[in-house]
């Protein structure tokens, strides 16, 4: 190995000389006596009229993802247009490399270089697609350095100023591309939590910067896999469809009576009492299609289904209404001459029906067919419905969580829908 | 195949069939005779690189062994020039903060010529490929140690373009102020994607009290 030279610069303000952490990586420091950054290859140098104390010393030491970080160099940024200001923690280790903490209203961001931001080398897709995803940008801006203390493996006042800023996110991933005329640089972050960061560099959480309000790339509090999710939902859906396939083919749809009555017919007597019939197949449904010529008026009635054998009854009422007419203008009907009864689980057997109607003054007739295990749809109805609401509603959560999380940026892909 | 130091007498036992330059290991100067006449250019500053002479990897399939190293020093970035025995042949492997390349053939000349090259432009390494600049710098200072094969600029202040393409091929040009270029073609890894052994450990960092 040859000569480990020590590096050292001298402070071109008051020429305290400076025995940097990094070496001959470090680019620009802060003077230890009088905290001048400067950089002692190219004789730029700066004195911050700001003063700003980091929550992560200079020097400290934390581990993350099962590195050991020190915390090299801390910056404090401006955003050119809309004036944020964010801070940003300069962290290294001699075998992982560099890396950055951000944080902004509390919410922090851990970031690595990542050489293969499509950016890096190719053409300037709109949605750059990595690994952990595809990503859209969430914003694009310039930045001013407010302050800097400790020690930096780039001049970063000039490569943050000089550079235009992308941040693509897909949540909790943010990828970022810094692009001047020397140097293209691209990082990839992912959120990460206060209390992990205050557990990487055992502290109190309350130490650091309150959270105010949601990360932009904060995961949203539910997380499970959204394709298997999606996918069962498709399945049961398919499934369903086929049971209800299977089901209406092989019902029989049996005309098992078919009656006219008329109110002439009672001869003084409050009921009408059916012939019997035939109801086969073991345990099945009845269905009972009723109807009445009313007009602009009712017919009521109570039905008796009873097993000649048991003895065994089920009942039901079922009023018809159907009423017309014409009011300022316009037509209007409400009703219908015609109803359905259903009854689920009859046993086979022998039954006839007992019916007591209540006839209007003007209707004196109706009718009734007795249909024998017809394909039933509403039940299918209901479980589709339901089946569809719990990822509509799930969806329409997300969305407007997105929503938020999106509010504060010019590219927002909600913004115009929203704004409509 | 050896030699003796001719300053400090010590015996070096060659390592590359290509070797250029040799820096002598205990005493820092040149064993071979390219002439190179900043005397500080032996002078290798340390820059916490984890490797080092000796650290082995594979690349490929084959093998390789760290044998020297060509460290340029820019104004806001660096890069390791590392240069190691790939079976019979030599391997360049260039680190820097962002990235790890891997350069099979040797330097070689550069047939274009550029005008108003910037980070974010593409530019023509042949034909039929491009590639994006990535980076563009003047070097501010060159420094040498251990053995490696050969390296066109000796003793020039060069700049250095690296340009990379969707196909992960990554190419390092070396420019002189005469415009003679030079340039290595490889492929790019990410910097904390690649592993070597026999790497240089820091104590300091081993554990975070």
């Amino acid at each position: 190995m040859g000569i480990s030279e020590v590096t050292q610069h001298t402070c071109p303000k008051c020429k305290h000389v400076n025995t940097p952490v990094g070496k001959a990586l470090t680019i620009a420091l802060t003077c230890k006596n009088c905290n001048l950054y400067f950089c002692p290859l190219t004789g730029v140098y700066d004195q911050f009229t700001n003063k700003e104390t980091p929550v992560l010393p200079i020097g400290a030491k934390g581990n993350i993802d099962g590195v050991n970080y020190r915390v090299m160099g801390f910056s404090v940024k401006r955003e050119q247009k809309y004036r944020y200001i964010w801070h940003e923690y300069f962290l290294f280790n001699p075998a992982s490399g560099i890396a950055f903490l951000t944080v902004y209203d509390g919410n922090w961001n851990f970031l690595k270089p990542y050489a293969k931001h499509p950016w890096s080398y190719g053409g300037f897709v709109s949605e750059p697609t990595i690994e952990q995803g595809k990503f859209r940008l969430y914003a694009k801006y310039k930045a001013q350095v407010l302050f800097a203390s400790g020690e930096f493996f780039t001049d970063i006042v000039e490569a943050t100023e000089s550079s235009t800023h992308y941040e693509h996110i897909d949540p909790p991933y943010i990828l970022t591309f810094e692009d001047n005329s020397k140097h293209l640089s691209a990082y990839l972050g992912e959120y990460i939590s206060p209390g992990d960061v205050a557990s990487a560099f055992s502290m109190d959480k309350s130490s650091l910067p309150a959270k105010n309000g949601k990360g932009y790339t904060q995961p949203n509090w539910f997380s499970f896999d959204e394709g298997a999710f999606l996918r069962v939902t498709g399945i049961t859906l398919v499934l369903t469809v086929l049971l209800q396939i299977f089901l209406t083919s092989n019902s029989a749809d049996q005309l098992v009576y078919e009656g006219h009555f008329d109110q002439s017919t009672l001869n003084g007597q409050k009921m009408f009492t059916t012939p019997a019939f035939e109801l086969k197949g073991g345990v099945k449904n009845v269905q009972f299609d009723l109807s009445a010529p009313v007009s602009n008026d009712w017919f009521f009635a109570e039905y008796e289904l009873v097993n000649d054998k048991t003895g065994e009854d089920y009942v039901f009422t079922n009023e018809i209404e159907y009423y017309y007419g014409y009011e300022d203008g316009e037509s209007w009907n409400e009703g219908s001459t015609k109803a359905e009864a259903f009854l689920s689980s009859i046993p086979e057997g022998t039954y006839h029906i007992n019916i007591y109607p209540e006839f209007s003054m003007t209707n004196h007739t109706f009718d009734v067919t007795v249909r024998r295990d017809v394909p039933f749809y509403s039940n299918f109805y209901i479980f589709i419905f339901v089946l569809l609401l719990i990822p509509a509603g799930f969806y329409f959560y997300k969305h407007k969580l997105e929503v938020a999380r999106w509010e504060d940026s010019d590219y927002s892909p909600y913004y115009k829908f929203d704004d409509e | 195949m050896h030699t003796n130091c001719p300053h400090c007498g010590k015996r070096y036992d060659h390592q590359l069939n290509d070797a250029w330059l040799i820096v002598c290991p205990s005493c820092h100067q040149e064993i071979t005779s390219v002439g190179i006449k900043d005397d500080k250019a032996f002078h290798m500053p340390d820059d916490w690189s984890v490797i080092q002479i000796g650290t082995t990897g594979t690349y490929k399939g084959q093998s390789f062994i760290v044998c020297g190293r060509i460290r340029f020093q820019m104004k806001y970035d660096f890069r390791n020039l590392w240069c190691a025995r790939y079976g019979d042949k030599t391997i360049w492997i260039g680190q820097s903060l962002e990235s790890v390349g891997y350069f099979t053939p040797p330097f070689a000349p550069y047939p274009y010529q550029f005008e108003n090259i910037r980070a974010g432009l593409l530019i023509e390494f042949s034909d039929k490929i491009k590639l994006k600049c990535e980076m563009i710098e003047s070097c501010l200072s060159v420094h040498y140690e251990g053995e490696i094969a050969e390296y066109p600029f000796p003793d020039a202040r060069v700049a250095i373009i690296q340009a990379s393409n969707t196909a992960r091929n990554t190419v390092l040009i070396f420019t002189n102020p005469g415009g003679r270029q030079h340039f290595l073609w490889g492929e790019l890894m990410l910097v904390y994607g690649v592993s070597f052994e026999k790497v240089r450990t820091f104590a300091e960092w081993e554990s975070v009290k």
